[in-house]
C-alpha cells in the first residue's frame, strides 16, 4: 500500500482537514504559536500535493464540497470535519473560496490574517459583505470569496445534464457501431476511448447524475442500453474504490464492450420466456468467449486490449471461479472482472426480463445480491457498491409515510446513506407523474404538522410506468433545501 | 474536462493584423519548440530555452488578447477564421498531429504555466511519430494530464445541437407503459422477502479497505499473465478453428513482445501453456493439433525471435535457466536466428547455452543447419562446424566432408579437426583425401593430423608410408607425411623409421631420398628416447649420406 501515490480525492479531504485545523488553531492562539506554525506547514504541504502552480478552488454545491471541480467523496473518517466545515461556511454565507496561484507568494502572516478575518466574520450581520470589504482594505488580491450559489441557477447543471444525456446516446451508438463492424471485420476504438474519457470526467463531476442515467431501460435495444448502464455503474464504482484516471477509462471501455459476445445471439434466445434448453444455454454461456474474440479483433493498442479483455471474459465467474466460461489457467479474477460482475448483475436484476415475473426494485436487488455475497460477489467490493449506491440506490422509487412517492436523487450526506435527497413525484391527470420538490430527508424542513417524511418501502418504477432517468435530466423544483 | 461547447463565433471577431501576426509567431515558436524536443534529450538547455521563449510569447499574448483558440483542419491551423499555415501533411506538421487524433480545436488560457507547456510539448513529441498502433493518442495523454489552462475538443464526440439526430434512440425518457402483474398469481409476483441490509454489516473494515487497495494496486500494475490466462482458457473452450487461430496469433505477438521486454517468465508461461493445450488437443481436439504445431513453427522463425537477438547480451545469470527452458520449446527453424546470435559477443555460459540449443535442434532436424552451412558468412560457418562435430550419424559427416573442401581455409581446418575427433572410422575417410589432387588440401589434412598424438592416425600413416610408391616429384608430400608421423606417432613408429633411415640400402640415386630425410625429421619430432637412440646410431653410421642427412636435420 505504501507505494501507491496519494490520489487527488484524498488530497481534497486533507485540504479540508488542514483548513479545519488551521481555523481552529488561529481561533485559539496567537500567530507565533507553534501549533499555528505546524498547521500552516501542513496546509502548505497539502496545497503542494494538489498542485504546484494552479488556483485552489473550494466550492459548495447542494451540500457537497467540490475541490478543484471534483466532488469530494465522504467517508466515515472525514464526515465529522466535513460537516463542521459545511457549517462554518454556511454561517458565513460562503459558497466557497478560491486561492489564486499567486497566494503561494504571499507571506504566511497574510494567510493567517485571512483566516482571522474568516473566523471573525461570523459575528457580523452580513459576513460575506464584511469579509469582502476587509479583503479590499487589506489588498488581498490573491483570494476570492463566493457567495452561496443559488441552486435554482442551474446553468452548470443544465450543461452537465445535456452532456450526460448526449454521452449516453453516443455511447449506445458507439457500442452498436463497434458491434456491427467487428462482426464483419475489424473496428477501431478511438471513439469508444473518447467516450470513455467523457464518462470518466462526468463521473468525477457528478456521479449521481450518471447513476441516475444508468436506470434507463430500453427493451428493443436492451443489449446496448445494458452495456452503457454497466459502463456507467462500473466507472462510478471504479472511482469509488480509487482507480486512477487512465484505468477508469479502460474500465469504462470494458463496460461498454463486456457483452459484445451477445450481439448476434438471437432475440429468440435473449428474450425467451422461461428456461433455456441445453443448446440455448450453451449458446448463452459462450458469449464471454465470443466477446473475447471480438475484442481481440478491435484495432486498439495492445495495452488497451489486454486490459479490456479480462472483464468481459470474467464477468460471469464467481469469486471461486465457478460460473462460466470454465477456467483452468485463471487463478483469480481481476478487479475489473469483479466490478463488472457486480454491476452487470445489479443492472440485470433491475430490468424487466422475459424469463421472470418482474424486475427487482433497486433496493431488492441489493438485498438479493447481499444474500449471495461471498458466493457470487467479492464481499469488500459489494460492500463498496452498496455504500456507493445507498440502501435505496439513486434512481429508486420510494413510498413515503405521507403517501407521497419520491425518487432518490442523491445522498448529500454520505455518512447518512439511509436518508437520501429525493424528488417528490406528483401524479398528473394523464396517469403519469411530474417532478415536484426536492426534499433532503437527512435535513428536512418539517411540515406544519411537525412530522418528518420517512421511507415506508421501495417501489417498482416499471409498475408505475416511470422511467427514473427522465427526472434526472429535468430541472428540479428546489424548496426546503 | 477538456471539452467545451463551441460557442466561439468567428464571424463577429476577426483578428487584427497585429494580433494575427502575434499568433503566427506563437505557432512558429510552438513548432520550433516541438522540433527541439524531438532532437534533444529531456532537460537540455535548448529545450528549456525554447520553452521559456514560447511561454513568454504566449503569456504576453493571453494577457493582451485573452484566451487563444486554434482551430484544426487536416492541413492547417486557423485563428478566428484566418488560416495560419498551409503546410503539406508531413510528419512535422503540427496541424496533422492534432487532426489525426481527432482534435478540432485547442485553447490556451490565461495562467498557463511553463510546466503545463512543457508536458504538452513532451506529449506532442512522444506521439508525433506514426507508430504501428492504429491511432496516435495525443488526446488520451492530454486528458490524463488534465492541464487546467489548455483545453481541447475532439471531433469524435460533438455536442453541437442538431448533430447526431440519427443518434436518437428508439426509446424515450418519458413515462413508459406500466408493467402489470395483476393477471399473475400473487405467489408469482413476489420474490421471497429478504431481510433489509444491516448498515453495520456493510461497513468496510480496515482489513477490507486494505484488500480493496491491494486489488486496485494489482490492477494498475498491469500484470500481463492474467490476460494471458484468459487467452489460454479461451483456447481450451473454443471449438471453432477461426477463433482458435485468432487467439494463437495474439499469443505469437505476446511471445515476441515478452522476449523484447526480457520478460522470460511470460515467454515461458506462453510456451508451457501452449504445450499443455497441445497435449489436451491430441486427445480431444485433433483438428487443433496441426494449428498449434504451426504456431510453434511460427514463433521459431526469425521474425519472432529477432527480439531475443537484441537483448541476448543483456541476459543476466539469473535469467539463464529460464532462457534455457524457452529454447527447448523451439523448432529447428530457430537455428538460423540462434546461429546469428552465436556471432555476438557474449559470456561463455550463454555461448554454451546456444551451442547446446543448436545441437538439440539439429538433432531433431538437420536441414536448417545444413542450409546455414551454405552461408557466405565464414565466421558463422566456422562456429557451426563445432555443432556439426557433435552431431551423431552419417548426415553430419557428409556435411563435414563437404566442408573439408570449403573455400575458407579456417573452415577446412576446423572441419578436418572435427572429423579427426569423431573416431577411427572417420579418420579413414579423411585420410583418403591426402592423395587428392588438391595438394593444398592434402597438406592441410596432414598438418591437422599432426596436431595431436593419435594412434589411429599413426597406424594409417605407417601403412601408407610402407605401401606407397612415391615419385621423385612428391618429395614435399613425403616430407609432410613423415612430419605428421613424427608429430602424431609413438614408439610404434620407431622401427619403421629406423629401417627407412639406416636399414634400407638405397641406390645412389636416392642417397638424399626424401624418405630418409623424412624419417630423420620424424624421429626428431617423436621426442622419445628410442627415437633419439636411432638418431644417435645414424650419426655413427658408416654411410656418409646417412650421417649427413641426420646432421642436416638436427641442425
Amino acid at each position: 500500500m505504501s507505494d501507491r501515490p496519494i490520489k487527488p480525492k484524498l488530497s481534497g479531504t486533507q485540504l479540508l482537514r488542514a483548513l479545519y485545523h488551521l481555523f481552529n488553531a488561529v481561533r485559539l492562539h496567537q500567530d507565533n504559536n507553534q501549533l499555528i506554525k505546524d498547521c500552516l506547514t501542513q496546509f502548505n504541504d497539502v496545497i503542494s500535493e494538489i498542485s504546484a502552480d494552479e488556483d485552489i478552488t473550494i466550492r459548495i454545491w447542494r451540500g457537497r464540497f467540490h475541490i478543484q471541480g471534483e466532488r469530494l467523496l465522504y467517508r466515515r473518517d472525514n464526515y465529522t470535519i466535513i460537516n463542521e466545515m459545511l457549517d462554518y461556511f454556511s454561517r458565513r454565507g460562503l459558497g466557497g473560496l478560491c486561492l489564486f496561484a499567486t497566494f503561494r507568494n504571499t507571506r504566511p502572516e497574510n494567510l493567517l490574517a485571512l483566516v482571522r478575518l474568516l473566523n471573525e466574520s461570523a459575528k457580523h450581520d452580513e459576513p460575506l459583505d464584511w469579509l469582502n470589504e476587509q479583503l479590499d482594505d487589506s489588498g488581498f488580491s490573491w483570494v476570492e470569496l463566493y457567495k452561496v450559489q443559488d441552486e435554482k441557477d442551474s446553468t452548470l447543471d443544465s450543461h452537465h445534464k445535456e452532456m450526460a444525456w448526449n454521452t449516453y446516446l453516443t455511447a449506445m451508438n458507439v457500442v452498436k457501431e463497434v458491434a456491427e463492424k467487428v462482426s464483419g471485420g475489424v473496428a477501431g476504438v478511438r471513439k469508444a476511448r473518447r467516450l470513455a474519457q467523457t464518462i470518466v470526467d462526468l463521473v468525477h463531476e457528478d456521479y449521481s447524475l450518471m447513476l441516475g442515467l444508468a436506470t434507463i431501460r430500453d427493451y428493443d435495444d436492451y443489449t446496448y442500453t445494458h452495456s452503457v448502464n454497466v459502463s456507467f455503474f462500473a466507472t462510478c464504482l471504479g472511482r469509488y474504490v480509487g482507480l486512477s484516471q487512465i484505468f477508469l477509462e479502460h474500465l469504462a471501455v470494458c463496460g461498454l464492450f463486456h457483452d459484445l459476445g451477445k450481439v448476434g445471439v438471437s432475440k429468440e434466445i435473449l428474450l425467451k420466456p422461461g428456461g433455456l434448453n441445453s443448446e440455448e444455454w450453451d449458446t448463452m454461456r459462450r458469449h464471454p468467449l465470443i466477446g473475447t474474440r471480438k475484442i481481440l479483433r478491435l484495432q486498439a493498442p495492445h495495452s488497451l486490449k489486454s486490459r479490456i479483455i479480462l472483464g468481459p471474459f470474467e464477468h460471469h465467474l464467481n469469486p471461486d471461479l465457478t460460473g462460466y466460461p470454465k477456467t483452468h489457467f485463471m487463478k483469480q479474477i481481476s478487479l475489473f472482472g469483479k466490478i463488472l460482475r457486480i454491476v452487470d448483475v445489479f443492472e440485470a436484476l433491475t430490468a424487466e426480463r422475459s424469463y421472470r415475473p418482474r424486475s427487482y426494485s433497486p433496493d431488492e436487488a441489493l438485498q438479493q445480491m447481499w444474500s449471495e455475497r461471498g458466493r457470487s460477489f467479492d464481499v469488500p467490493l459489494l460492500k463498496s457498491f452498496i455504500n456507493m449506491m445507498g440502501v435505496y440506490p439513486i434512481g429508486s422509487l420510494l413510498e413515503l409515510n405521507t403517501g407521497e412517492i419520491g425518487l432518490v436523487m442523491d445522498y448529500p450526506d454520505e455518512s447518512k446513506k439511509t436518508l437520501p435527497l429525493i424528488m417528490l413525484l406528483n401524479a398528473d391527470r394523464k396517469g403519469g407523474y411530474i417532478s415536484g420538490e426536492l426534499v433532503n430527508l437527512a435535513d428536512q424542513v418539517i411540515p406544519g404538522d411537525g412530522s418528518p417524511r420517512t421511507i415506508v418501502k421501495g417501489l417498482h418504477a416499471s409498475k408505475l410506468g416511470i422511467q427514473p432517468s427522465h427526472y434526472f435530466l429535468q430541472e428540479p423544483k428546489l424548496t426546503g433545501m | 474536462m477538456g471539452t467545451q461547447d463551441d460557442t466561439f463565433d468567428h464571424s463577429s471577431d476577426r483578428p487584427t493584423p497585429v494580433e494575427l501576426e502575434a499568433v503566427k509567431k506563437i505557432l512558429t515558436g510552438l513548432h520550433h519548440a516541438r522540433k527541439n524536443y524531438s532532437f534533444y534529450p529531456d532537460g537540455h538547455s535548448i529545450c528549456t530555452s525554447s520553452l521559456a521563449q514560447i511561454h513568454s510569447q504566449l503569456t504576453a499574448h493571453l494577457a493582451q488578447y485573452g484566451n487563444l483558440r486554434l482551430d484544426i483542419e487536416k492541413d492547417y491551423l486557423s485563428f478566428k477564421g484566418e488560416i495560419l499555415n498551409l503546410g503539406v501533411p508531413e510528419a512535422g506538421n503540427l496541424a496533422l498531429f492534432f487532426f489525426r487524433d481527432g482534435i478540432r480545436w485547442l485553447e490556451f488560457m490565461e495562467g498557463v504555466s511553463p510546466e503545463e507547456l512543457d508536458e504538452f510539448l513532451k506529449i506532442i513529441n512522444k506521439y508525433s511519430v506514426l507508430s504501428d498502433e492504429p491511432d496516435g493518442d495525443i488526446v488520451t495523454a492530454i486528458w490524463e494530464l488534465k492541464p487546467p489552462h489548455i483545453k481541447y475538443q475532439v471531433a469524435d464526440l460533438s455536442w453541437e445541437s442538431g448533430q447526431g439526430t440519427d443518434a436518437r434512440p428508439s426509446f424515450h425518457l418519458g413515462p413508459i407503459e406500466a408493467v402489470s402483474t395483476a393477471s399473475l398469481p400473487q405467489a408469482h409476483t413476489d420474490y421471497p422477502r429478504l431481510p433489509a441490509i444491516d448498515q453495520s454489516e456493510i461497513m468496510i473494515t480496515p482489513e477490507e479497505e486494505v484488500m480493496i487497495q491491494t486489488m486496485v494496486r494489482l490492477e494498475e500494475r498491469q500484470d500481463p499473465t492474467a490476460y494471458l490466462d484468459a487467452l489460454f482458457d479461451s483456447l481450451l473452450a473454443y471449438r471453432e478453428k477461426e477463433n482458435f487461430e485468432i487467439i494463437l496469433e495474439v499469443l505469437q505477438e505476446e511471445f515476441k513482445d515478452s522476449l523484447a521486454r526480457k520478460d522470460f517468465d511470460v515467454t515461458l508461461k506462453i510456451l508451457q501453456s501452449l504445450q499443455y493445450i497441445f497435449d489436451i488437443c491430441q486427445e480431444e481436439l485433433s483438428w487443433a493439433v496441426p494449428i498449434i504445431e504451426d504456431c510453434y513453427f511460427t514463433i521459431s522463425s526469425a521474425r519472432y525471435l529477432t527480439p531475443l537477438q537484441a537483448v541476448w547480451s543483456q541476459i543476466d545469470f539469473n535469467q539463464i535457466v529460464k532462457v534455457k527452458q524457452i529454447l527447448t520449446f523451439l523448432k529447428p527453424e530457430a537455428s538460423s536466428t540462434l546461429a546469428i546470435i552465436l556471432l555476438q559477443q557474449q559470456s561463455p555460459q550463454l555461448r554454451k547455452l546456444l551451442m547446446n540449443a543448436l545441437l538439440t535442434l539439429a538433432a531433431k532436424d538437420m536441414r536448417p543447419l545444413e542450409t546455414l552451412m551454405k552461408s557466405p558468412d565464414e565466421k558463422l560457418v566456422q562456429i557451426l562446424v563445432q555443432v556439426l562435430g557433435n552431431l551423431k550419424g552419417e548426415r553430419p559427416v557428409k556435411v563435414l566432408m563437404s566442408l573439408v573442401h570449403h573455400k575458407s581455409e579456417r573452415v577446412r581446418i576446423d572441419a578436418i579437426k572435427v572429423m579427426l575427433q569423431r573416431g577411427p572410422e572417420y579418420i579413414q575417410d579423411i585420410f583418403q583425401l591426402i592423395d587428392a589432387s588438391d595438394k593444398h588440401l592434402s597438406t592441410l589434412i596432414l598438418k591437422s593430423m599432426g596436431q595431436t598424438r593419435n594412434a589411429d592416425v599413426e597406424k594409417l600413416l605407417l601403412e601408407y608410408l610402407k605401401a606407397r610408391k612415391f615419385k621423385k616429384t612428391e618429395s614435399d608430400h613425403v616430407m609432410a607425411c613423415f612430419s605428421a608421423l613424427g608429430q602424431c606417432g609413438s614408439s610404434r613408429s620407431v622401427e619403421f623409421l629406423r629401417q627407412t633411415l639406416i636399414g634400407r640400402r638405397w641406390s645412389l640415386r636416392f642417397r638424399q631420398s626424401a624418405q630418409m630425410r623424412g624419417a630423420a625429421v620424424a624421429l626428431r619430432l617423436l621426442k622419445i628416447p628410442e627415437a633419439q637412440r636411432v638418431l644417435d646410431e645414424a650419426l655413427r653410421s658408416f654411410r656418409p649420406h646417412v650421417r649427413q642427412i641426420v646432421k642436416q636435420e638436427l641442425s
